[in-house]
């Protein structure tokens, strides 16, 4: 026992030393919660109109009506804006010509040009921007009509006022019953990205370590063999439980960090850093396997950073699970990420207590046995 | 006849020596680790360098083959002026670099392939040297397999064979023994002496004192940057004069007899080594008797006492009052 | 010099085949990733409309609850089936997802617009067909709108005293008048590529990155293993060693690069363009990647230190450049953005899959050419204390 603890604190020793881990381990997971917090969290996917051409009151009209439709607005110049729907920066464009602009003021029908963009939600857009269209016009047909009668245009502007103020506006309330927006209602801004790149950093890590397997075989079986009177098994031990302190110890860290710096709510400690510690134990397992599997370093980090990153895609680590088709859905349950994305899922937006979460502990238990099992038969057979 | 200086005054005309080595200094920082190096080899020649580690012989080899620029002084192989940008006087060498430089993934004629394609060989040439290569260095039936799986020996040797591959006019071997089975090693030597007599000139740097004695046609002998003294095996030892060795061996206090025998006249040097005292004697037969008197009065109690005639080790000891080996 | 400088590279380009770390993380990693995230995210673009039910309680007892549900019906594109159903009904059916969209139109709807009082429509959304609602939802508002205007003019009227059936013919006016500002369809390049093609051209751009780099290792290989001790006692000049790895790594890094873009487009229907537009902007982006390793060559001095840079540099430069997820920006961040070789890159088949020829991508190219001279300057500059000193 005294020799495992000795092991693996020298492990978690060296990778602290070692400053290019300081990126990684320490800075990365943080700039992505963030670039997805501010990508994915908060609202943040309403579409942009970029809108440039003849300032005046069309276009602060239009403006002032796309807000109401939740669409953001963007005033930029021309060129720019036909270069940001080109590039998909804005889902549309609108080009209102200075005649277009004159003849507005002066209440006659005009047009402005409308650019959209070629991706998903560009028919969304379109209309979004028709009906504001239609709703500034609106005020010059109140206005037309009105003086269509003989009313001077001031008084019956100044008639049109005052009504604004006696009428009772028409509401439309829209509820949504969607599970989705019930599920993700309660989360913060970064909640959801920080659970999930906990599990993608704390998985992709200890692959990486898979490495430091390979090179210790390489270069320092014989001379511990000799050296020290540790049996290859104790000596594997050792390797899993540094493997698995470095899994945990990364995890602890985005987990206290996110709570602080970006008040991400984690639920209930405990049961969140039991997760943690089962989840990095089957990390763990899964670096030791890859080490024991395989013998070139180059190409054992490579298969470590696909392995890493391909589970976490499919295990919800880059587009949350609940948007995954129903298929993709059941075929992500392959993955551990997918398992324990779940039990955070259930302890950061549920409330979950430490029996909604043991299927998903079970799961990951199962799941490590398995490459616990394998990993310590390959390694015994080759001495590591 | 001896040379002892360190600073050859001769203008660098060449002549027909193969290579020709002028006053080369080289510090890395603080450290002068070539301090005014100068010799010539002779076609033919097989000149050794010997000096233990940390003498500056392989700073003075990276600068010979081009592999670093000296800080002042200069190299001319076969008339050419070396530095690292001379392609020409490049061709001219055969480097064997003290650490293994090959290739473990690539097999030992891949090796040989891939250096004797950089220095120009192809074609049948190449094939043919190739084998030729593979014959001397005796891995002709391990051609195919990667080298990482070689032993150590079979790594040096073709180590070796590669700095062969294109008839060099100097052959430059840096230490081609360190951490060799007395069996590899013994065969590198008699490759080593074969090249010898089928004229090819060679430059052998070693701290084995042996190698030295049984290679080389001159020595020099080099220590702190600088080389102490060169000449044939017979002239250097005539530098020791009629000096010679004794050892003493045994127990007690070997400190304090250390510090009684110096004292007498006749002993010229004392060094101390565990449980061993190596001093340097005139007229040993002689002197003898006192010395181990001295040593016994002085608390030493001798296991063991001989005496032996000067070697180049007695000489590097005479010279720089140090072991070769430390 | 160019035998040698081509036995070099061809025995370094062998090299690293053999081991495998190429065939790795330049082809089987990223086509991984490929498939995968196509699978996840694949249907994120999708822009065809899907089916829609709507379900209304229609419980106006005047005209003006109809008309929403017309307009609703006359959305062009939707394949639309309203269904009239109690309003109890509504909730259960959306919940269930028997429909998408549930309207509530109250019994005195009509008589409270066109009375001034205000009135209240309930929409009711699920969970699918998020945008199609979205279309829906917005065509519903254009038309309460309407009604709110047409309010606002006959109480107008009513305040300039103008008569009563005077102030209803200004009402229906105001609800029939044309749109005053119409929008015509203007036209820009298209510079964006599709969901599918855009995991494809990020990840390629991505793990070239990756690809490139096995140069520099090999480089600082060579100095562990003392080869390069020896590659410099050869009679070639001292650059060639390095110039050397930069081309194994450049070729490598084209054939890697076009191999995933080919298989990509292959198997997920999707184009790039014109074959020349698409080889000049593979070209520039790894001439790039490989002058960021001259960079990485001087200032790391072990393999694994260069192997961590060059991580840091691919996934810094692949996740800015939208690998994983398309990052917008607009101002100084979205310019420095834009100076990405990856960003670049993908920028750059943009342009090429929406019909740009060699002409249009003049732009990317030479931000991939410019960052490719100044990774080389500040290679010079930075104080060499790796695999080239």
């Amino acid at each position: 026992m005294r020799n495992l603890l000795a092991i693996s604190a020298t492990e978690l020793r060296r990778f602290i030393r070692d400053r290019s881990n300081i990126f990684f381990v320490f800075f990365m997971p943080l700039l992505l919660v963030v670039v997805l917090g501010l990508q994915f969290g908060g609202g943040g996917s309403e579409s942009r109109v970029a809108v440039s051409g003849a300032g005046g009151r069309l276009r602060q009209a239009l403006a002032a009506e796309l807000d109401e439709l939740s669409v953001a607005v963007g005033a930029t110049g021309d060129e720019a804006m036909r270069d940001q729907v080109a590039r998909g920066r804005a889902a549309a464009g609108v080009y209102i010509p200075n005649d277009a602009a004159a003849a507005f003021a002066a209440g006659d029908p005009t047009q402005v040009e409308l650019i959209v963009g070629t991706q998903g939600g560009s028919q969304l857009i379109t209309q979004q921007v028709t009906t504001a269209l239609q709703a500034v016009s609106l005020e010059s047909a109140q206005r037309a009509a009105l003086t269509g009668q003989g009313i001077p245009p001031d008084e019956a502007e100044r008639a049109l006022a005052a009504a604004e103020q006696d009428v009772g506006p028409v509401h439309v309330t829209i509820e949504s019953v969607s599970e989705l927006d019930e599920e993700f209602s309660g989360l913060g801004q970064f909640d959801l990205g920080a659970a999930s790149q906990l599990l993608l950093f704390v998985f992709l890590i200890s692959l990486a370590g898979s490495v430091t397997l390979i090179q210790s075989r390489q270069y320092g079986v014989q001379r511990r063999i000799v050296a020290a009177p540790v049996s290859p098994r104790q000596a594997l031990a050792g390797q899993a439980l540094g493997r698995w302190v470095i899994a945990v110890f990364q995890g602890s860290y985005i987990m206290a960090a996110t709570a602080l710096i970006f008040d991400v709510d984690w639920g209930n400690l405990w049961l969140s850093l039991l997760v943690l510690m089962v989840f990095g134990a089957v990390a763990a397992g899964g670096a030791m396997l890859i080490g024991s599997l395989m013998d070139s370093d180059n190409a054992a980090s490579g298969v470590g950073v696909g392995v890493g990153l391909v589970l976490a895609a499919l295990g919800g680590c880059m587009l949350p699970l609940e948007l995954f088709p129903d298929t993709l859905r059941t075929i992500a349950n392959v993955t551990p990420h997918a398992w324990a994305y779940e039990a955070y899922a259930e302890i950061q937006r549920h409330g979950g207590g430490l029996t909604d979460i043991l299927p998903q502990l079970a799961a990951m238990a199962a799941v490590l046995l398995a490459l616990g099992a394998w990993a310590l038969r390959r390694s015994v057979a080759r001495a590591m | 006849m001896v040379t002892m200086t360190q600073h050859d005054t001769e203008s660098p005309a060449t002549g027909s020596d193969v290579l020709v080595v002028q006053d080369l200094v080289r510090n890395f920082g603080e450290l002068r680790a070539v301090d005014g190096v100068s010799f010539r080899i002779a076609p033919g020649e097989t000149y050794g360098v010997l000096g233990p580690n940390g003498a500056g012989k392989t700073t003075s080899i990276s600068m010979i083959a081009g592999l670093l620029r000296p800080d002042s002084g200069s190299v001319h192989v076969a008339g050419q002026l070396m530095g690292p940008r001379q392609v020409g006087p490049k061709a001219l060498l055969g480097l064997v670099p003290q650490e293994l430089a090959i290739y473990p993934e690539l097999s030992a004629a891949e090796n040989l392939r891939f250096f004797g394609r950089l220095q120009g060989l192809g074609g049948a040439e190449l094939r043919s040297r190739t084998d030729e290569v593979l014959d001397i260095i005796g891995l002709s039936d391990r051609a195919k397999s990667a080298t990482k799986e070689f032993s150590g020996g079979m790594k040096r040797r073709l180590n070796i064979g590669i700095g062969l591959l294109h008839r060099p006019a100097l052959l430059i071997l840096d230490e081609p023994t360190v951490g060799v089975d007395p069996q590899s090693r013994n065969s590198i030597l008699e490759s080593v002496e074969a090249l010898a007599t089928e004229g090819m000139s060679v430059l052998y740097t070693t701290h084995y004192m042996e190698e030295a004695e049984r290679l080389c046609d001159r020595i020099a002998i080099v220590d702190s940057g600088r080389i102490q003294a060169e000449g044939t095996r017979t002239e250097l030892i005539r530098i020791v004069g009629e000096l010679d060795e004794i050892r003493l061996d045994g127990s007690g206090d070997i400190a304090a007899a250390a510090g009684a025998l110096e004292r007498l006249p006749a002993v010229e040097h004392v060094l101390t080594e565990a449980r061993t005292l190596r001093l340097t004697v005139r007229e040993a037969p002689t002197a003898v008797a006192g010395i181990v008197n001295a040593a016994g009065q002085a608390g030493m109690e001798l296991a063991d006492v001989e005496i032996s005639r000067p070697d180049l080790e007695s000489v590097f000891l005479h010279l720089t009052g140090k072991a070769l080996r430390d | 010099m160019l035998r040698q400088l081509w036995t070099m590279t061809a025995s370094d380009i062998r090299l690293r085949i053999r081991d495998k770390s190429v065939p790795i993380f330049g082809l089987l990693v990223p086509f991984a990733l490929i498939f995968v995230m196509n699978l996840v995210f694949g249907d994120t673009g999708d822009t065809d409309l899907d089916a829609v039910t709507v379900a209304a309680a229609q419980q106006d007892s005047g005209e003006l609850g109809a008309v929403v549900v017309d307009a609703v019906t006359e959305v062009p594109g939707i394949d639309l089936t309203v269904t009239d159903v109690p309003a109890s009904e509504i909730r259960p059916l959306v919940e269930a997802g028997d429909a998408q969209l549930g309207i509530t139109v109250p019994a005195d709807f009509t008589e409270n617009v066109t009375g001034g009082q205000g009135a209240q429509l309930k929409l009711i959304q699920g969970e699918s067909a998020a945008m199609e609602v979205g279309i829906l939802t917005s065509v519903i508002e254009g038309v309460t709108g309407q009604f709110a205007a047409a309010a606002e003019a006959t109480t107008a009227a009513a305040g300039l005293a103008l008569p009563p059936d005077e102030a209803g013919r200004i009402a229906q006016q105001v609800i029939e008048s044309e749109a005053r500002v119409s929008a015509v369809e203007g036209r820009t390049a298209t510079e964006q590529l599709g969901a599918g093609a855009s995991i494809v051209a990020g990840q390629a751009g991505l793990f070239l990155l990756f690809t490139v780099g096995f140069g520099v290792l090999a480089l600082l290989n060579e100095r562990q293993q003392g080869t390069l001790a020896r590659l410099q006692a050869m009679p070639m000049p001292p650059g060639l060693v390095v110039l050397s790895k930069a081309l194994s790594s450049f070729i490598l890094g084209v054939v890697a690069t076009l191999v995933l873009l080919t298989a990509g487009s292959l198997l997920f229907g999707v184009s790039f363009g014109a074959p020349l537009t698409v080889l000049v902007l593979v070209l520039c982006v790894v001439a790039a990647g490989t002058s960021l390793m001259f960079i990485i060559a001087r200032v790391a001095r072990t393999p694994e230190q260069a192997g961590v840079m060059q991580s840091i540099f691919a996934i810094v430069l692949g996740v800015a450049g939208g690998a994983f997820f398309p990052i917008t920006a607009s101002g100084p961040a979205g310019m420095l953005l834009d100076l990405n070789p990856v960003a670049a890159f993908t920028r750059g088949l943009g342009i090429s899959a929406g019909g740009g020829g060699l002409g249009d991508i003049s732009q990317p190219v030479l931000i991939m050419l410019g960052f490719a001279v100044a990774a080389l300057v500040v290679s010079r500059l930075v104080p060499d204390r790796g695999a080239a000193a």
